[in-house]
C-alpha cells in the first residue's frame, strides 16, 4: 500500500541564484515580463486619462507591483522563514524580515511624525497571540504565508492559488456565519455587542465574528510604544523615539541576537576555531554582521520593501489630501459606483500594504452576487464593504503584487505552472482555513497584523508575531512527527 | 543588471516617482511641510451623504 507523504513545501532553503534556462525560453520569458509590465502601465495611463481619481487606484497598483517584485526576488515568505529556522537552523529569511520591518518603520515613523500617517493601531490583547498561533500553524501547514502565497501564485504555483482561495473563502464565510456558532458566544460578548449602538441592519447580536469583534475585541485598548512612554504618535519623539527605536529597533535587534546565539553562532565559532581564532566581542559582532548579510537577495528585498511600504503611506495620504477624502468609498461614489459600500460609505482602504482582507472581499462580492447577504455583518457591512473588485483599491494592489512577482519570476527564468499532488492540495486547503481563521481573529495576516502593525509601533503587532512564531514552531514539529509517522508506515508496508 | 530587468525597473520607477511627486504638492498645500499651523483637510462627507449611504443599504436588502 502506498502512502502519500507529501509535505507542503521543501524543507530545504530555496536556491539563492536563479536556475539556468534555455536561451530561447529565457528570451520568451523576458518578453512576457515586459508584456505584463506594459499591461499594468497601460491600465494605469488609460484609467488616469479617463478620470483623475483613478490615480488613487494606480497608487495601490504600482506599490503592489513593487511588493510582488521584492517578495519574489527575496523569496520573502514568513512560513519559509520560520520553517527554515526551526527545521534546519537557517536564519536567512528571518533576518530579511527584520531588515524590512526596520526600514519600513523608519520611513513610516517619518510620515507619522508629520501627523499624516494612514496607520491606525488595532485593539490588542491575548486574542492577538491566540490568532497569531493559529495563523502560524496554518502558514506552515499550507507551505506559505498570506503574502508568500501571493508571490508564489505569481510564479505559477497552483498550490499557492489554492491557499489564497482557501484563506478567502474561510474569511468571507466566518465573517457572516451565525446560527449554531451563536451558541458558542459568551453572554458577556453578546451583551457588549448589542450595547454598542451599531446600525440595526448589521444585527450585531447575530453572528459569531460580529459578537467577537463588537463584544470582545473592541473592548481592548489600542496601544503604541509611544503611548506607553507617554508620547504622542504624531510627534518626532513619539514616532522616532517611541515607535521606531523602542517599538521596532530594540525588538528587532533582540530577535536577531536570539537567532545569532541559538542558530548562527555555532557555525561562526567553528570557523573561527579552524583559523585559530577565538570569539571575542569583535569576533561576535563580525559573526552577527555576517549573519545579517548572509543573504544579499533577501536583505536587498527587505530594504526596498521597507522603503516602499513607508512611501506608499506618504503617497496615499497625499492623494487623500488632494481629493479631500478620508476613504476610497467617497471616490467610488463620485465615480458613480456605490454598490457594496459599507453602511458608513467606506470600503477597505488601508493606505498601506495589506493582504488578506481584499481577498476575502473577492469571495464576499461573488457570494453577494449569488444571493448570500454579506452586508449584514460588521466585517463587510460596517467596515470594509464589498465593492466591485474592478474598482477595489486593495484588489488592484493584490493583483499587481501577483503581476510583479510573475514579472520577476519571468525575468529570472523561474516562472513555471506547477500543479500540486492531491496531498499537497489538501494541505493547502487546510493551511488556508487556519490562516483565514487566524486572520479574522487577529484582524490581519502576517502583513496586516504583524509586519505593518509592528513597524508602526503597535504593541499588538508583536503580540501577533509572538503567537505566529509559536504557531510556526508547532507546525514544524507537527510536520516532523507526521513525516516520520508516514515513513514508518510505508516501511512497515514494504516489510510485509 | 539585465537589460530587461532595467527596463522594468525604469517603468516602475517612473510610475512610482510620478505618484510620489503628485502626492507632494497636496502635502505642501495642506501646510504639512510648510509649517502652517492649521494643517490638513476635512472629509467632505456630510449628513446628507451619510443618509444616502444608509438608504442604499436598505435598498440592497
Amino acid at each position: 500500500m502506498a502512502y502519500d507523504i507529501s509535505i507542503p513545501a521543501p524543507i530545504v532553503p530555496e536556491l539563492e541564484e536563479p536556475r539556468a534556462v534555455a536561451p530561447s525560453s529565457a528570451s520568451r520569458q523576458k518578453l512576457w515580463a515586459v508584456v505584463v509590465t506594459g499591461v499594468f502601465a497601460l491600465v494605469s495611463v488609460a484609467t488616469y486619462a479617463y478620470n483623475e481619481y483613478y490615480m488613487y487606484l494606480s497608487a495601490y497598483l504600482w506599490f503592489g507591483f513593487v511588493y510582488g517584485m521584492c517578495l519574489q526576488y527575496g523569496r520573502f515568505c514568513f512560513a519559509s522563514a520560520f520553517r527554515d529556522l526551526f527545521a534546519i537552523g537557517v536564519p536567512r529569511m528571518v533576518v530579511g524580515i527584520m531588515i524590512a520591518t526596520v526600514f519600513f518603520a523608519l520611513v513610516s515613523s517619518l510620515v507619522s511624525a508629520t501627523g499624516f500617517s494612514t496607520f491606525h493601531p488595532s485593539p490588542s490583547g491575548a486574542h492577538s497571540v491566540v490568532a497569531g498561533t493559529i495563523f502560524g500553524v496554518g502558514m506552515v501547514v499550507a507551505g506559505g504565508c498570506a503574502s508568500g502565497s501571493l508571490y508564489k501564485a505569481g510564479e505559477g504555483k497552483v498550490a499557492a492559488m489554492i491557499v489564497i482561495l482557501s484563506i478567502s473563502v474561510t474569511q468571507s464565510s466566518l465573517a457572516d456565519v451565525g446560527g449554531p456558532l451563536n451558541a458558542l458566544v459568551p453572554a458577556s460578548w453578546h451583551a457588549s455587542a448589542t450595547s454598542k449602538g451599531l446600525p440595526e441592519v448589521l444585527a450585531a447580536g447575530d453572528g459569531w465574528l460580529d459578537q467577537y469583534l463588537a463584544g470582545y475585541v473592541w473592548n481592548h485598548p489600542t496601544l503604541t510604544f509611544a503611548q506607553v512612554l507617554g508620547l504622542e504618535n504624531a510627534s518626532l519623539a513619539g514616532a522616532l523615539g517611541g515607535n521606531f527605536l523602542v517599538g521596532v529597533v530594540l525588538p528587532a535587534v533582540a530577535v536577531l541576537a536570539i537567532a545569532y546565539v541559538v542558530w548562527a553562532r555555532k557555525g561562526h565559532v567553528k570557523e573561527l576555531a579552524k583559523r585559530g581564532g577565538a570569539p571575542g566581542l569583535r569576533g561576535e559582532l563580525a559573526g552577527f554582521w555576517r549573519m545579517v548579510m548572509s543573504s544579499r537577495r533577501t536583505a536587498i528585498a527587505g530594504l526596498v520593501l521597507g522603503v516602499a511600504c513607508g512611501l506608499q503611506m506618504f503617497v496615499i495620504e497625499g492623494l487623500r489630501i488632494k481629493f479631500g477624502i478620508r476613504n476610497a468609498g467617497e471616490l467610488l461614489t463620485r465615480l458613480g459606483s456605490d454598490y457594496g459600500l459599507s453602511v458608513r460609505g467606506t470600503v477597505f482602504d488601508p493606505g498601506y500594504w495589506y493582504v488578506t482582507t481584499q481577498e476575502a472581499q473577492w469571495v464576499g462580492w461573488v457570494a453577494q452576487k449569488l444571493g448570500w447577504n454579506n452586508m449584514d455583518n460588521i466585517f463587510f457591512g460596517y467596515v470594509n464593504g464589498i465593492p466591485n473588485p474592478a474598482l477595489n483599491p486593495a484588489d488592484w494592489m493584490s493583483i499587481a503584487l501577483i503581476g510583479g512577482a510573475a514579472v520577476m519570476a519571468l525575468l529570472h527564468g523561474e516562472f513555471k505552472l506547477k500543479t500540486p499532488t492531491l496531498g499537497q492540495a489538501g494541505w493547502a486547503v487546510l493551511g488556508g482555513v487556519l490562516m483565514g481563521v487566524g486572520s479574522r481573529l487577529g484582524l490581519g495576516c502576517n502583513v496586516g497584523a504583524f509586519f505593518v502593525r509592528a513597524a508602526n509601533g503597535d504593541v499588538g503587532g508583536w503580540l501577533f508575531g509572538v503567537g505566529m512564531i509559536a504557531g510556526a514552531y508547532l507546525g514544524v514539529r507537527f510536520f516532523g512527527w507526521w513525516t516520520e509517522r508516514q515513513m514508518r508506515r510505508e516501511l512497515a508496508a514494504l516489510d510485509l | 543588471m539585465d537589460r530587461t530587468l532595467f527596463v522594468v525597473c525604469l517603468i516602475v520607477t517612473i510610475f512610482v516617482g510620478f505618484q510620489a511627486g503628485y502626492s507632494l504638492a497636496p502635502f505642501l498645500d495642506a501646510g504639512v511641510l510648510g509649517g502652517r499651523e492649521e494643517k490638513g483637510v476635512e472629509s467632505k462627507i456630510d449628513d446628507a451623504l451619510k443618509r444616502h449611504y444608509e438608504r442604499l443599504y436598505r435598498q440592497d436588502e
